[in-house]
């Protein structure tokens, strides 16, 4: 459905995307991510056509839309900031592109009325101001705007970063009930590690203008390709040589002493889990109480490993009290 | 090379090709080459360089005389308006004193009532005849009746009409104080004069530094008052440019006082962009909070604000009442300076709107203002388009030529074009504009670029990217997008541009007096006539009726831009710019 092949952008010297392959299937949800500055955004606006790149091309079912204007390439997109149009009303608002392609207005009634119902806006809603509407009915309007031309591919730009923690998780779900419904290949931006593994059927990690791992949200979480997505996606313990030594000495596992293992904090227990389990006694120095679980930093000869126990109403340790460690060496990633 | 011009003039399209083309000629035409050529006109002499324009200069114990004077004024101002203007916005915005809202109204009043139109309201007051020297001549029949005129009358004229600036900029740099750094400092201990001296002062710093240069330059090119209230006795440089210029003979001399009060302006305008570049005191406080009034404990610290207050209110409301008044009478108490129920009449008024030469030159002024406050708002869209949407040499050249009025005084830009279009010159198609009606007008736009064009630029800068982008991914053409989406987020900003320009250029008569057809005279000069003393009794009564309805028409101008949507508010504090 869409391929970057050999993708380069740049700034003056400055190499924002650096030979960049990645093809996308048809009705995928796929997301980009990374930290700010990784050139996530970058590649999605090279997509829309926003920016031209320097090198390389972009195929939308195989065909060059390399050079192809913005209004020709029918992607439809969400802005972070919505981009809504502050002089229009609701209705306007998601009119505009059907007004641009000179529809009728009965059929512009038409379809704004069946794409209001798609996003949930009532009517009365339609006839609103943009600046009377809430965070979560703005993004609506964005959305229900991106989607009525029926674009082939929806583009969305960090379109949940302005709102907050509970109405984000909202709209997650709906965004990708609506993607499902579709069928329309979605192309989604973020930095929040939690949205792209809740919505996503594949994940590409963004960084320093490269891929790092393109996969499946548990491959990903789970079979890190390299430190920095084992690092940038979840919470992870650092294993440091002496630490790898105790592992090996208990499993025989064959790990590199010389390199730093790395394990999830949440496959670290202070109960045991299986037979074959990693024992490492050592001494509570902290202990954050977050409501469902508690987190412990735990000091193992002089190296702080965190793990997390769920608040099920067993008893929980003291800062100072000694603690035995479970981990299972199958879980240690080396790169 | 060839191919990339090619491909470069197929992107900007036909109509673009056409826009560049007439703004470069415009640019040219009327922002360079006047410029180079008044100081041609001021260094060659029959084809032939010299400098013996220095050496008359230097002779001319006038010109001397007038330069030194600019100078006193110029420092003496900067003393005086800082402080009366300091004063005002603390008795409206940081101290608590009764009735504040009504005093405020007049000290706003300087945004109304200013230009020649305040020297000739004060020299109608306070003059030999005036209703408040009559009134002292009562008290000390010994004094001296022309007692208001000289160094005296000019820096009083001044200081009370130059503190418009302090109101908008110091009253909004204020408002921009974190109150939790008062109740931080009182938490501390500190007094309400450390709090005054060490918290809130400071922060005004940056804002005063600007205010102190834009009021020597102020000063420096003080036109109305001395030359309407200085007397012999006290010229400065721009009023001895406009007797200079009237001679062929002393042309050049005129013109090289001019430039020396462009290198003045432009040296003190450097200065400027250094202290602003310097940076403001901005609140670092997240959750700010908004400044609340100060009372004053020390009863005789109180009584003192309160009366130099209420004295302030006096000089800057009376001269608008009696102005009001004496409107409302007849040339028996207009001449005689006083005030009766007898002498009430509304003839004035009915004769502003019968008679032909009453109403003639307000309908010249209105048609003036009008068409150049709109010309050069659509000038400006259309340079800040090209500004923003191409950043190229090319636009970044024009930018900068555009600003070049900025760095000069208006009369020094209306002598360049005295001396470059009084005869035919090929890049104005051989027509001679000296001496027809539209050179006003050209000049009028010429001096509201740089001011139009900071505002609209910025309005244009607040158009968030995302918005054109959107309408283009919809399938939008750029002038689609133009009309529909950024044209209506910068119409309030517009607006607000033509209504400042309208307002500033009504009674203008700095750059006026010397362009106007002699047959189209507008308010300004007709309003500075009427205030020489062989001036009929006639045209002084309808000054009063000038200033009243110019009074309201600014007032509904300002209403617009500040009533209504503050959009003026929040431009200026984006481009903390000022209107020349």
């Amino acid at each position: 459905m869409i391929d970057f092949r050999n993708i380069q952008i740049k700034y003056n010297d400055f190499v924002a995307i650096d030979n960049l392959n990645l093809t996308i299937n048809r009705g995928e949800f796929f997301t980009f991510l990374g930290p700010s500055g990784c050139g996530k955004t970058t590649t999605l606006r090279s997509l829309v056509g926003f920016i031209q790149p320097s090198g390389g091309s972009i195929f939308v079912e195989d065909k060059d839309i390399t050079n192809l204007p913005v209004e020709k390439r029918k992607i439809g997109i969400v802005f972070q900031s919505y981009a809504l149009f502050p002089t229009m009303n609701v209705f306007d608002n998601i009119a505009f592109g059907l007004k641009v392609q000179k529809f009728s207005k009965d059929k512009i009634n038409q379809l704004v009325k069946s794409v209001a119902d798609k996003v949930e806006l009532s009517t009365a809603q339609l006839y609103r101001n943009i600046s009377e509407l809430s965070g979560g009915q703005q993004q609506r309007v964005a959305l229900a705007r991106a989607i009525i031309l029926e674009p082939q591919i929806l583009c969305l730009d960090e379109p949940l970063s302005n709102l907050d923690a509970k109405l984000r998780v909202g709209l997650r779900g709906e965004l990708k009930r609506l993607q499902r419904d579709l069928g329309i290949t979605t192309l989604y931006v973020t930095h929040d590690q939690e949205e792209a593994l809740t919505l996503s059927d594949r994940i590409a990690v963004f960084n320093k203008g490269r891929i790092e791992q393109v996969g499946p949200p548990y491959e990903i979480y789970n079979h890190s390709a390299s430190e920095f997505v084992c690092d940038f996606i979840g919470d992870i313990n650092r294993l440091k040589g002496s630490l790898i030594t105790r592992v090996i000495e208990q499993t025989q596992k064959p790990l590199n002493v010389e390199k730093e293992g790395f394990i999830r904090i949440e496959r670290v227990s202070a109960h045991k889990m299986e037979a074959h389990d990693v024992v490492l006694a050592g001494k509570v120095i902290e202990r954050e109480y977050n409501g469902i679980y508690s987190k412990y930093s735990v000091d193992i000869s002089g190296e702080c490993i965190k793990c997390i126990e769920k608040n099920d109403g067993s008893r929980y340790f003291e800062e100072g009290e000694s603690i035995t460690l479970h981990l299972n060496s199958n879980d240690i990633m080396q790169f | 090379m060839k191919q990339l011009l090619i491909r470069k003039l197929q992107k900007i399209g036909p109509v673009g090709i056409i826009i560049r083309v007439v703004l470069i000629w415009f640019a040219i035409a009327f922002l360079i080459v006047p410029n180079i050529n008044m100081i041609i006109s001021i260094f060659v002499k029959d084809g032939r360089f010299s400098t013996d324009v220095f050496n008359r200069l230097l002779s001319s114990e006038r010109a001397i005389k007038a330069l030194i004077n600019s100078f006193i004024l110029a420092f003496s101002l900067v003393i005086s308006v800082n402080v009366v203007g300091v004063l005002l916005v603390l008795f409206t915005e940081y101290l608590e004193i009764k009735g504040a809202k009504i005093l405020k109204l007049a000290y706003l009043s300087t945004l109304v009532y200013s230009g020649v139109v305040v020297a000739t309201g004060y020299k109608f007051i306070y003059g030999s005849t005036g209703f408040a020297t009559k009134l002292l001549l009562h008290i000390f029949p010994e004094m001296n009746p022309n007692w208001f005129t000289g160094y005296f009358a000019v820096m009083f004229v001044m200081t009370f009409a130059c503190t418009s600036n302090h109101i908008i900029f110091l009253s909004n740099a204020i408002r921009g104080i974190d109150y939790q750094t008062v109740e931080a400092a009182k938490n501390m201990g500190a007094s309400f004069q450390a709090i005054l001296f060490k918290v809130v002062l400071p922060v005004l710093k940056p804002s005063m530094f600007a205010l102190t240069i834009l009021t020597f330059l102020t000063g420096l090119g003080a036109m109305s008052a001395p030359l309407i209230v200085g007397g012999q006795s006290f010229q400065t440089i721009n009023p001895i440019i406009i007797t200079f210029a009237k001679s062929n003979y002393s042309r050049d001399i005129a013109a090289l006082l001019a430039v020396i009060l462009g290198i003045a302006t432009m040296g003190l305008l450097a200065i400027m962009n250094k202290v602003e570049k310097g940076g403001n005191y901005i609140s670092i406080s997240k959750v700010k909070s908004k400044i609340t009034k100060q009372k004053i404990n020390n009863p005789l610290i109180n009584i003192l604000a309160h009366a130099t207050a209420y004295l302030l209110f006096v000089i800057y409301a009376g001269p608008i009442l009696l102005v009001i008044l004496f409107s409302f009478t007849n040339s028996e108490a207009i001449a005689s300076g006083e005030l009766s129920f007898r002498f009430l009449t509304v003839k004035n008024y009915l004769r502003l709107f019968t008679a032909n030469d009453a109403y003639k030159p307000y309908l010249i002024s209105l048609t003036y203002s009008i068409l150049a406050a709109v010309a050069v708002a659509l000038v400006a869209v259309v340079v800040s388009r090209v500004i923003q949407k191409y950043k190229t040499k090319f636009s970044a050249t024009l930018e900068y030529t555009m600003l070049i009025p900025w760095l000069l005084p208006s009369t020094l830009i209306a002598l360049g074009l005295m001396t470059t279009y009084n005869r035919p010159q090929m890049i104005m198609f051989n027509k001679v504009l000296i001496g027809s009606s539209y050179i006003l007008l050209i000049a009028y736009i010429i001096v509201k670029i740089p001011f139009s064009l900071r505002m609209v630029k910025a309005s244009f800068y607040s158009v968030e990217n995302s918005l054109e982008e959107a309408a283009t991914s919809m399938g939008s053409s750029p002038l689609n997008t133009m009309i529909k989406i950024v044209l209506p987020i910068i119409f309030p900003a517009v607006i607000s541009v033509v209504a400042l320009n309208f307002n500033s250029l009504i009674a203008e008569y700095d750059m006026t007096v010397f362009l106007y057809h002699p047959l189209l005279a507008p308010l300004g000069p007709v309003i500075k006539a009427a205030s020489d003393e062989e001036a009929s009794l006639d045209a002084r009564t309808m000054v009063f009726v000038y200033s009243v309805i110019l009074m309201l028409i600014s007032s509904l101008a300002l209403y617009f831009v500040y009533g209504k949507k503050k959009s003026l508010k929040k431009l200026l504090k984006i481009v903390g710019g000022t209107n020349k």
